[in-house]
């Protein structure tokens, strides 16, 4: 439900720090083709994902509107009409059509294809809003590797990124929020606007079922107080309100044939992820619901092949979705 | 193993209670009291500095967390992972709230008002709360005699804020503070603090320091177990490699923490007693140019300006008697 | 038995604070409030006091060390004045927020500058928004009561807030007055021991303090202003407790003098009210009708009863000895809080301000004479032209 009948909202989903210059690249070139096309636009990150931490799931907001826009100083979009994903596995931590406004379109960075990325989003209960699901290869942005993410509130008009270009291209063309000539003017790289407008893959959603956009209403009751003194998780236990395996690109495997129980993946865990014995009587386990995939278990690892990193996408499940 | 006094006189002996020594990965304790669950940097080594000094503390323990990542990233939001007692400091005060949760458990157990052992008392604090704005506090701690351990975790930078230059950054990283430009090349002009040199030599009533690094777990909870056997105020201050200030892929910290000590940018030791003793001395100093590659924070740099970082790390190895061979001839100042 | 002895309320309040038989003190030099400390520090050395003597270093480290040490469930005890104070002022919200029951006290002195040593009350009033109990004293024998008043009322269950007990710097703190000092027994059945609402025990750990979104904040906030209600719900039985258990007389709120008949009042806080009262009984000989107004509490102020009673006399004349610069007619914030108050008053009273005191000036008796012929004239007069004065550099002209 919209806050504003003519807003459109569009909500791009990143990885912290390595994928921040990109998202807000993103932000800031789709505000700025709109600004070019009459409309009064915003572009600005999540303020409660910031500071963002390597990998950590984080958002990048651009708003557009024909007429001046109502709600101007706000934490979040509320109820986009596209998102943007710039990296595949967070359609599997995240509830990335949270608020999708009905007719919404989905943009993912992936070579997996629109029935995978489908595939993933059967639990999210606004699926049946969703109209569009568009897909392009753009790589891993976050290589090659850039250093120094900007700092919070600056904007990265000047930086031209290669993934840039070819995401905002497949944007274009999946949501029509903005013209390819509009991204021209702001974008130099043509080439990489033209590739992702004409390369992206289009599928409709099958479960799409048409319904009127509504305005939002604000919800009834009060809110309660809030203490600042919380009881401690127990020794041993977890922080179930930090769950931080949607962190996680790639999931370490543990080949018990080949691991000789020597513990460097343990001690050198930041996340206290690895597990031995494990819960369930392994002599040796990954905590998936909080690993973030980070890969230092399989670099310190002594054994070739004892811990080996594969893609989370394939994996069903072992992540626990967040609902921010 | 180098012997040479560093510090003011010590009147006192020191006094040390009975600890367990870990020996081997085996004896490691597996009861885990800093829980998964934070939102810390996929690779956050200042995260594994506190679940290594909260398993080797255990479960009588009381931490004091000033504001940093440790803070604000541990405790997003309104949760944590400490299985123990933990309190939000200012960045300014770690030193000083310890410092009052140690009067009240002495005075508290003293006047029968507490019939618990008295626990472990840890202020796990950055660079900054540290070394820069926490200074004051932390001086104060260590002066008062008081019985309590203030740790440094040293990721050498504001990096909760986004990477800002502390005291403890070294010359020629880039920080956000800190960028290079034609008028200033080398990012960070200056050179950091000896934070653990400024501790041992003014305050007599430490009589146990050491530094420790992520990359040496067990030497770390070693360290942190003797420190709290040792009676009044103990420091230590721990290197903690940060992928996101630093620039390096996620999964490197652990060798990065490594190459720091191999190459002299960090060095290993502790202060007992006055008494200081390397616990690391690699048979053959890589040279820092190594350790500078793998970070993109100084991939501005020039050969000059390593040479001068270079100098730089010779130098403080001569002061622990550590000299490299042969000496980097030290290159002029940059006007 | 009770004793009586002839003391200043630096030492009155160290006797208090002796008296709550607290666990954790901490110190830092600064005039005038010094010598609470140094008496404490003579105490602790010689026996009398059982308590950790913490020397911090600076009042950051005081109200920090005092935070850590109330956390981990001691009682504590602080102090500071002038400049001291607000060098301390990031711990005021932390202490309060988190709900220590830090006790404080502000011998008050100007802030730098003019740098001179005298009382004013900038230093404890630009803290007054924090959510600490803050209050004047004006005699050492209240500030010896207001020290056991406070932790009392901090400590409730209710409320559990840290306070400001204050005192005018020299003229409470270092004038002798005659000081009734409470048995063992007094105090032992008007305070109870101290029982935290949570506390830094590894055998029941908590997490004090940790992060909190913005939509997060407000629901946190909210706890502490409604503490602050609930302390002044409490205020009016634990001051009757007090009255019943030491055999004193104080009113909760506002002590009144001479007011029966007044047609006028002299309105303010702390040691400049005595004077005032003098001032009071003389000015009847003039045919003016002068009553005195004490102030007792700060925060929580209270609202209603000082809208009902100020609303019963023709003219309040407060006495400002603190600066808000620029604030509602260039007033000051004592009289900000009165004509809040005064609103919604069953009658308004004409107000006016008398900024006096500052840096520590002394008002003296013919000041307060003049002041009592400005509120006649005010009482007089059918419209005011000048309402706020700095006493002593302009003719009192409100007409």
């Amino acid at each position: 439900m919209a806050t504003q009948a003519n807003l459109i909202e569009v909500t791009i989903w990143f990885r912290g720090v390595t994928e921040a210059r990109l998202a807000r690249r993103l932000a800031n070139a789709i505000a700025s083709a709109g600004a070019r096309e009459g409309k009064f636009v915003q572009a600005f990150d999540n303020y409660a994902d910031s500071p963002d931490r390597i990998d950590v799931p984080c958002r990048s907001y651009a708003r557009l509107c024909v007429e001046p826009i109502a709600e101007p100083y706000i934490y979040e979009n509320h109820s986009p009409s596209v998102v943007i994903v710039t990296e595949a596995t967070l359609l599997k931590g995240c509830n990335v059509l949270k608020g999708l406004e009905p007719g919404g379109v989905l943009v993912v960075n992936t070579n997996r294809g629109p029935e995978a990325m489908l595939a993933l989003l059967q639990d999210l209960p606004n699926l049946h809003r969703l109209k569009t699901l568009a897909t392009i290869e753009v790589g891993n942005v976050a290589l090659p590797y850039v250093p120094y993410g900007a700092g919070e509130g600056a904007v990265d008009t000047a930086t031209q990124l290669k993934g840039a270009p070819i995401l905002l291209g497949a944007f274009s063309r999946a949501s029509g929020v903005v013209s390819i000539e509009s991204l021209k003017a702001i974008e130099r790289d043509h080439h990489g606007l033209e590739l992702g407008y004409n390369e992206t893959e289009l599928l409709e959603n099958p479960g799409y079922i048409p319904e009127e956009p509504t305005v939002e209403v604000l919800a009834e009751g009060y809110r309660s107080k809030v203490d600042l003194v919380i009881p401690a998780p127990a020794p041993g236990g977890e922080n179930e309100d930090m769950i931080t395996g949607n962190y996680r690109q790639q999931r370490p495997v543990i080949d018990l044939g080949k691991c000789t129980l020597c513990r460097m993946c343990w001690i050198s865990c930041p996340d206290s992820c690895i597990e031995v014995p494990g819960r369930s009587g392994e002599r040796i386990a990954v905590n998936l619901k909080y690993c973030k995939g980070c890969g230092v278990c399989w670099s310190v690892c002594p054994v070739e092949g004892a811990i080996r990193p594969e893609p989370e996408l394939n994996y069903a499940g072992d992540v626990v979705r967040i609902t921010y | 193993m180098a012997q040479a006094r560093l510090g003011a006189q010590k009147p006192d002996k020191i006094e040390i209670a009975d600890y367990e020594p870990i020996r081997s990965m085996r004896n490691v304790p597996t009861t885990e009291y800093y829980v998964p669950g934070h939102r810390t940097c996929g690779g956050c080594m200042p995260a594994l500095a506190y679940r290594l000094t909260a398993l080797a503390a255990g479960p009588n323990t009381v931490f004091a967390g000033p504001t940093g990542c440790m803070y604000v990233a541990n405790t997003s939001y309104l949760c944590g992972p400490w299985a123990v007692p933990w309190i939000h400091t200012q960045i300014t005060n770690g030193g000083a709230v310890i410092s009052g949760i140690a009067a009240a458990y002495k005075a508290m157990i003293r006047k029968g008002k507490y019939d618990g052992e008295y626990p472990n008392i840890i202020c796990f604090a950055g660079d900054g709360g540290s070394s820069d704005i926490g200074l004051q506090a932390l001086s104060g701690a260590m002066y008062r005699n008081h019985d309590l351990l203030f740790i440094t975790y040293d990721n050498e930078a504001y990096a909760n804020t986004g990477i800002q230059v502390s005291p403890m950054t070294p010359y020629g990283a880039y920080t956000t503070f800190t960028p290079p430009g034609k008028v200033v090349p080398d990012a960070k002009p200056l050179f950091p603090k000896d934070l653990l040199k400024m501790v041992a030599a003014g305050h007599p009533a430490v009589k146990y320091l050491a530094t420790a690094s992520v990359s040496y777990p067990l030497d770390l909870m070693n360290k942190v177990r003797k420190a709290l056997a040792v009676k009044g105020p103990t420091f230590m201050h721990i290197h903690a490699p940060c992928p996101k200030g630093w620039s390096f892929e996620a999964h490197r910290g652990p060798e990065i923490g490594k190459l720091a000590v191999e190459t002299g940018m960090w060095t290993l030791y502790e202060i007992e007693d006055g008494h200081v003793k390397v616990n690391v001395r690699p048979r053959k100093w890589r040279p820092v140019k190594d350790y500078v590659a793998t970070q993109g924070r100084f991939s501005h740099l020039t050969d000059e300006m390593i040479q001068r970082l270079q100098a730089f790390v010779d130098a403080k190895l001569a002061d622990l008697g550590l000299e490299a061979e042969p000496p980097t001839p030290v290159p002029p100042v940059a006007g | 038995m009770p004793r009586k002895v002839r003391i200043a309320g630096a030492k009155a309040t160290a006797e208090a604070v002796k008296a709550a038989n607290v666990d954790v003190i901490c110190s830092y030099p600064i005039r005038p409030y010094t010598g609470t400390m140094i008496e404490l520090a003579r105490m602790v050395a010689d026996g009398e006091l059982d308590a950790e003597f913490v020397h911090g270093e600076g009042e950051h480290a005081q109200l920090s060390v005092v935070l850590g040490a109330s956390a981990a469930g001691a009682r504590v005890f602080t102090g500071t004045s002038g400049v001291g104070a607000t060098y301390a002022f990031e711990l005021y919200s932390p202490i309060a927020g988190e709900f220590h029951p830090v006790q404080c006290m502000i011998a008050n002195r100007t802030l730098d500058p003019p740098g001179d040593f005298g009382s004013e009350h900038t230093d404890a009033l630009s803290a007054r928004d924090q959510g600490w109990l803050m209050g004047w004293a004006a005699s050492p024998q209240e500030a010896y009561d207001n020290t056991l008043i406070y932790y009392r009322l901090g400590e409730d269950p209710r409320v559990m807030l840290p306070q400001f007990p204050c005192q005018d710097g020299y003229f409470i703190s270092h004038i002798s007055g005659e000081v009734e000092l409470a048995d063992s027994d007094q105090v032992e059945e008007f305070l109870p021991p101290f029982n935290p609402r949570n506390k830094l025990d590894p055998r029941q750990p908590v997490l004090m303090g940790p992060q909190c979104r913005a939509d997060q904040g407000a629901a946190i906030e909210l706890g502490r202003a409604e503490a602050m209600v609930r302390a002044r719900e409490v205020i009016p039985s634990v001051i009757a407790d007090f009255n019943r258990v030491f055999g004193r007389n104080y009113s909760p709120f506002l002590q009144e003098y001479m007011t029966e008949d007044a047609d006028m009042v002299f309105f303010g806080q702390g040691a400049h009210t005595v004077p005032a009262r003098l001032a009071a009984e003389r000015l009847r000989k003039d045919g003016l009708k002068v009553g005195v107004v004490q102030l007792r509490f700060m925060r929580p102020f209270p609202t209603d009863e000082v809208a009902e009673a100020l609303s019963r006399f023709k003219v309040v004349g407060v006495l400002e000895i603190s600066n808000s610069f620029g604030a509602v007619y260039d007033s000051g914030p004592v009289t900000a809080e009165v004509l809040s108050a005064l609103y919604y008053a069953p009658a308004q009273p004409k107000v006016l301000t008398f900024l006096g005191g500052l840096g520590g000036e002394n008002i003296r008796l013919a000041d307060y004479y003049e002041m009592a012929r400005a509120m006649k004239a005010a009482a007089d007069a059918e419209r005011l032209k000048k309402r706020v004065f700095w006493l002593g550099f302009e003719p009192l002209h409100v007409a």
